[in-house]
């Protein structure tokens, strides 16, 4: 029999699963909740709770050492529930609605059907796809529970992404969610394949580096096991590698202003080489000036065909922009250091082994190059002429809602290349601070933005229309 | 240690514990129902730790893990199962001995699954079904005390 301490802990254990379904019920009814995803996902956690407090209530108490066991890990699952609890509190971090969020949306679901996403706003200054709920709540529940009954109808995969809370009334970086679903996709694709493999590869290496490591008795390094220098290498090329595909796939996604999104995002806060002092950065993830040079390597293909437009126009001054940058990050790369060469070496290879794997696969969530061609110069010419970017001539009285990535396109192009912004986020190997005052800068800044979300958004409802116009036969003619 | 780290620990530690249960129940009963889905992730314990090694057949942990694993998860796998694995012998063991073993241990579910009498297991099988068992346990203590560490140093770091 286990002894009064163990059991005094069920009831414990018990009143916290029910106050965590307390706290989620609400939320389940639709109550406060203006997302239907919220709800949907409060009631799973109802569900879990559920199934938990039968599991606590039916615990077995003859054996104390396993039922210690049992409370032990039933403690941390309830814990992680708790976290979870978070993402029902709106008040702290609000949910975000629009229709300029639904391509985000469609793009998630094209790459699996049966996907939702939550995007979610934050303090701390960064995008991040935080959490995929379901393999969450997987890893964290005991295996006893039904898993499967609990999940019935629950998306197979559930995103949440965060922004940073400053930020989210900024179209213009909501770009850079094109990244996060680049997450998402790895993991579809099953990259971390190729980097076992590689990383198999590569083990002489990494031993070699170690025994280097030791016998220069780096610090932190010599008090490692080498499974534990393994381990911690490993997770430097797979976290960098999932970073720069991540990158790659938001290419694909939005097209070349991915580069110009990140740059401006990136470089004001960050150098385009980390240093130790960048902390997990360093670490965890390529430098800047790594992933520009694998975005700029692929960027090209947007611009080949001649329908990006004729010589001079600001098409080929933005293809040519790109290339000189290009050749001005290789030419300014600090020279390779021992370990991290080593590391980059096995990145880089991962990278091109990953390319391969996905050349010539069919993407329905891929931006079109053609359409990019088509249709990025015609809306740029509508936004210095003051006309919202939202649509495109397609015969002599009708017009066709842009694509939202063109107009994404459009905007940043306008944004880099227009004076009256002075921000130039292409054209120097630092972004250069203007004298401009940057409160005039930031108000320009937040009429562009209006002007661009709300062309983005009469081109969204106007292709929503147009579906839903061609499933109903005729009624709308 | 990160969100991620302590997602990954707690379904090691879940997954170590539900399969040392089955087993453990066939060993008392010497059959078992309902089992399919748990032995079925002892196998994938079994397949993160050997992917984590970096050194195993890409097709032995294709076979136990159909729907792949994810780096930092399996290398974090194999150092936990590795320490559990050197710290109760008394001459350091290789990898290979170690591969071996789990092999032997994913053989163990396999002949369960397929329903071999218990009566028809030979000697060493069984020494392996109570190995297996042995290191889940060892396994599981290791996770969970690695949690409540954990979990203590992030109460200390937010009083503090």
């Amino acid at each position: 029999m286990a002894d009064s301490v163990s059991i005094a802990a069920i009831p414990l254990l018990r009143e916290k699963a029910l106050a965590i379904r307390a706290h989620a019920e609400p939320y389940a009814k639709g109550i406060h909740v203006s997302n239907p995803s919220i709800a949907l996902l409060a009631g799973y956690q109802v569900r879990v709770c559920d199934a938990l407090v039968t599991l606590i209530t039916d615990l077995d108490t003859t054996d104390e050492e396993e039922l210690s066991a049992d409370l032990r890990r039933l403690f941390h699952c309830i814990l992680r529930l708790a976290k979870l609890s978070r993402f029902f509190v709106q008040g702290e971090s609000p949910v975000l609605q629009s229709d300029i969020l639904v391509p985000w949306d469609d793009v998630v679901k094209k790459v699996h059907p049966d996907a939702a996403l939550i995007i979610r706003t934050q303090s701390a200054y960064e995008f991040e796809a935080r959490v995929e709920i379901r393999e969450v709540f997987e890893k964290s529940l005991p295996l006893q529970l039904s898993l499967r009954d609990i999940f019935r109808g629950f998306p197979r995969y559930f995103l949440v992404f965060n922004i940073p809370a400053i930020e989210a009334w900024n179209v213009l970086h909501q770009t850079l969610l094109a990244h996060e679903i680049g997450h998402f996709i790895y993991k579809c694709q099953r990259l971390d394949d190729i980097a076992f493999a590689i990383l198999a590869k590569h083990l002489p290496d990494i031993k070699r580096l170690f025994d280097d490591a030791f016998v220069k008795g780096l610090a932190g390094v010599a008090s490692h096991t080498y499974e534990q220098f393994q381990e911690w290498v490993s997770g430097i090329v797979a976290s960098r590698f999932k970073e720069l595909m991540s990158d790659i796939f938001a290419l694909q996604i939005v097209g070349p202003c991915i580069v110009t999104a990140l740059r401006d995002f990136g470089l004001p806060g960050y150098s385009l080489d980390f240093t130790s002092d960048d902390g997990t950065m360093f670490l965890y993830y390529p430098s800047f000036r790594t992933r520009f040079l694998a975005l700029l390597k692929r960027v090209d293909v947007f611009f080949q065909s001649d329908g990006s437009g004729g010589n001079g126009n600001v098409m080929t001054q933005w293809c040519e922009d790109l290339k000189q940058w290009q050749a001005a990050l290789l030419a300014s790369g600090p020279p390779p250091t021992s370990p991290f060469s080593t590391v980059d070496n096995i990145v880089e290879e991962c990278v091109d082994a990953a390319s391969e794997k996905l050349e010539g696969s069919t993407c329905r969530w891929a931006y079109d190059r053609q359409i990019f061609q088509h249709e990025v110069l015609p809306l740029y010419n509508r936004i210095v002429e003051k006309i919202p970017p939202n649509e495109l001539r397609c015969g002599e009285h009708q017009t066709a809602p842009a694509s939202w990535q063109s107009i994404l396109n459009a905007a940043w192009l306008s944004y880099s290349y227009n004076s009256a912004w002075a921000l130039d986020v292409l054209r120097f190997p630092e972004t250069r601070q203007t004298d401009s005052d940057p409160t005039v800068r930031h108000h320009a800044l937040l009429e562009f933005n209006e002007f661009i979300a709300r062309s983005l958004e009469m081109a969204i409802v106007h292709r929503q229309f147009l579906n839903q116009k061609s499933t109903m036969d005729g009624v709308f003619d | 240690m990160s969100e991620f780290e302590r997602s990954d620990i707690l379904e090691l530690a879940n997954i170590a514990s539900a399969v040392n249960k089955t087993l453990r129940q066939y060993e008392r009963a010497h059959t078992l129902s309902n089992h399919r889905h748990i032995l079925a992730r002892g196998r994938n314990l079994i397949g993160y730790i050997l992917a984590g090694s970096l050194r195993s057949e890409p097709e032995v942990v294709e076979r136990l893990l159909p729907e792949g694993a994810d780096v930092y998860e399996s290398v974090r796998a194999y150092r936990y199962a590795k320490e559990v694995w050197t710290r109760g012998q008394d001459s350091p063991l290789d990898d290979a001995q170690f591969f071996t073993t789990l092999h032997a241990y994913a053989a163990c579910l396999d002949q369960i699954e397929s329903r071999k009498p218990f009566d028809e297991w030979s000697p060493a099988q069984v020494r392996d079904l109570s190995g297996f068992t042995h290191f889940l346990r060892e396994l599981e203590r290791l996770l969970s005390g690695k949690l409540n560490s954990r979990h203590a140093a992030s109460l200390i770091q937010e009083s503090a």
